[in-house]
């Protein structure tokens, strides 16, 4: 060990921040070098005069970043929050490319081939412009998190269409519900944000 | 009851725990954003804007982490890149006076009042002033280096995870900028040197 490598280790030995075979080591070069020695007495004693630097208080205190902080952004949100959203791309590739898809038909597509009513025999192109595949439901309500069974959900097609259900069966619209809870009014589902805001509780 | 009326107490509780944690830690931010600017106004600024950021990327925090460490990174990041866009950040002497709009006159630096005899007092001001100039001497990466270890007396790993770099690297600075501080005040102040310490 010479004393290049020893000087260049003095500050770590001193903090005691090396493994405690190479501390030793040093420690034995010490005691037989005097110029190591002297070089690690005035490394200690710049190190004493930072350690007593006194602290310094600010003119101002923390009010006035408490101030700007909230004037500057919008609150905090959870990492829960970011996780999720990491995740939803996936989401919304499918959406893109139905959505893609339905442009592409759209667009070459010959308008007159959509009868205005059922006909007694559907051509296979007929079929396939109004198959459930290529006429989803919205957007908003296909995406959302609280709602997975609108993903099977399809709109009503004049092909398909059964009989109206009785009207007595069917659940109330007027029935309030809780978003969290399953059941949501059809004419309330544009209201619920599509981006569900999960709460988690303070660790 | 609606999504907004769940979230809203939850925000608040966030907006309460970060409160929390400027004024717990507003001094200390302070004191080293001060240390490295070399100056009370870009100090106020650093540690201004520091917290601003760290407001803004609060949900990236770590709560298994103390909040400091994860602060001091940006502090010093936000330093390091002012210093680089700015070249050297202005110093202020020791004697400097400042005045307010409203005609108010101090130092620049608001050093602490340690009440020593007068004679201590000249001797004090002389060596802290001489430390504090020889710190500005240093290059920020040094500057950081060693107010983080010697001034905040945190270890090399807390320093090398704010720094964002290795041990090995926070060694050499830390080693480099305590020789360059040295021979910065044996130049200047041989004597105050010999002294080594203040009483």
């Amino acid at each position: 060990m010479n004393c290049r490598y020893v000087q260049s280790r003095l500050s770590a030995y001193l903090d005691c921040e090396l493994s405690g075979v190479e501390q030793q080591q040093i420690r034995s070069h010490l005691e037989q070098c005097i110029e190591c020695s002297i070089e690690l007495e005035t490394l200690r004693r710049t190190k004493q005069m930072l350690r007593q630097m006194p602290s310094v208080a600010s003119r101002r205190g923390p009010e006035h970043v408490l101030l700007l902080v909230r004037q500057s952004a919008p609150a905090p949100r959870r990492a829960v929050l970011i996780r999720w959203r990491a995740t939803r791309w996936w989401q919304y590739a499918g959406g893109f490319a139905l959505a893609a898809a339905i442009a592409f038909w759209g667009a070459s597509d010959d308008k007159t081939t959509t009868p205005t009513t059922p006909p007694d025999t559907i051509s296979s192109t007929t079929v396939i412009t109004n198959s459930p595949m290529l006429n989803p439901i919205p957007y908003h309500e296909m995406f959302s998190a609280y709602r997975p069974s609108a993903l099977l959900s399809v709109r009503k097609s004049p092909y398909y269409s059964t009989p109206p259900p009785d009207s007595s069966l069917m659940p109330s619209l007027a029935q309030p519900s809780d978003p969290l809870m399953g059941y949501q009014p059809a004419s309330e589902w544009s209201s619920i944000p599509i981006e569900p805001k999960i709460v988690e509780s303070l660790r | 009851m609606t999504h907004t009326a769940v979230l809203k107490p939850m925000d608040e509780l966030i907006q309460r725990e970060f409160d929390e944690l400027v004024y717990k830690h507003y001094q200390q931010a302070y004191n080293i954003a001060y240390r490295l600017t070399g100056n009370t106004a870009d100090a106020e600024d650093l540690v201004q804007e520091a917290f601003l950021r760290a407001y803004r990327f609060f949900d990236r925090y770590d709560r298994s982490m103390p909040f400091m460490n994860w602060f001091t990174r940006i502090l010093t990041n936000l330093y390091i890149d002012e210093y680089r866009r700015r070249g050297r950040l202005r110093t202020i002497s020791i004697d400097e006076t400042y005045s307010t709009d409203d005609g108010e006159e101090g130092t620049a630096l608001d050093l602490p009042d340690l009440s020593p005899s007068p004679m201590e007092q000249v001797l004090n001001k002389e060596y802290i002033e001489a430390i504090h100039e020889g710190l500005q001497h240093l290059s920020p990466e040094f500057r950081v280096a060693v107010v983080l270890a010697d001034l905040e007396g945190n270890s090399y790993e807390e320093i090398a995870e704010a720094m964002n770099t290795s041990i090995g690297t926070v060694r050499s600075r830390i080693h480099r900028g305590r020789k360059q501080l040295r021979d910065y005040i044996q130049k200047r102040h041989p004597n105050l040197f010999e002294r080594g310490e203040m009483k």
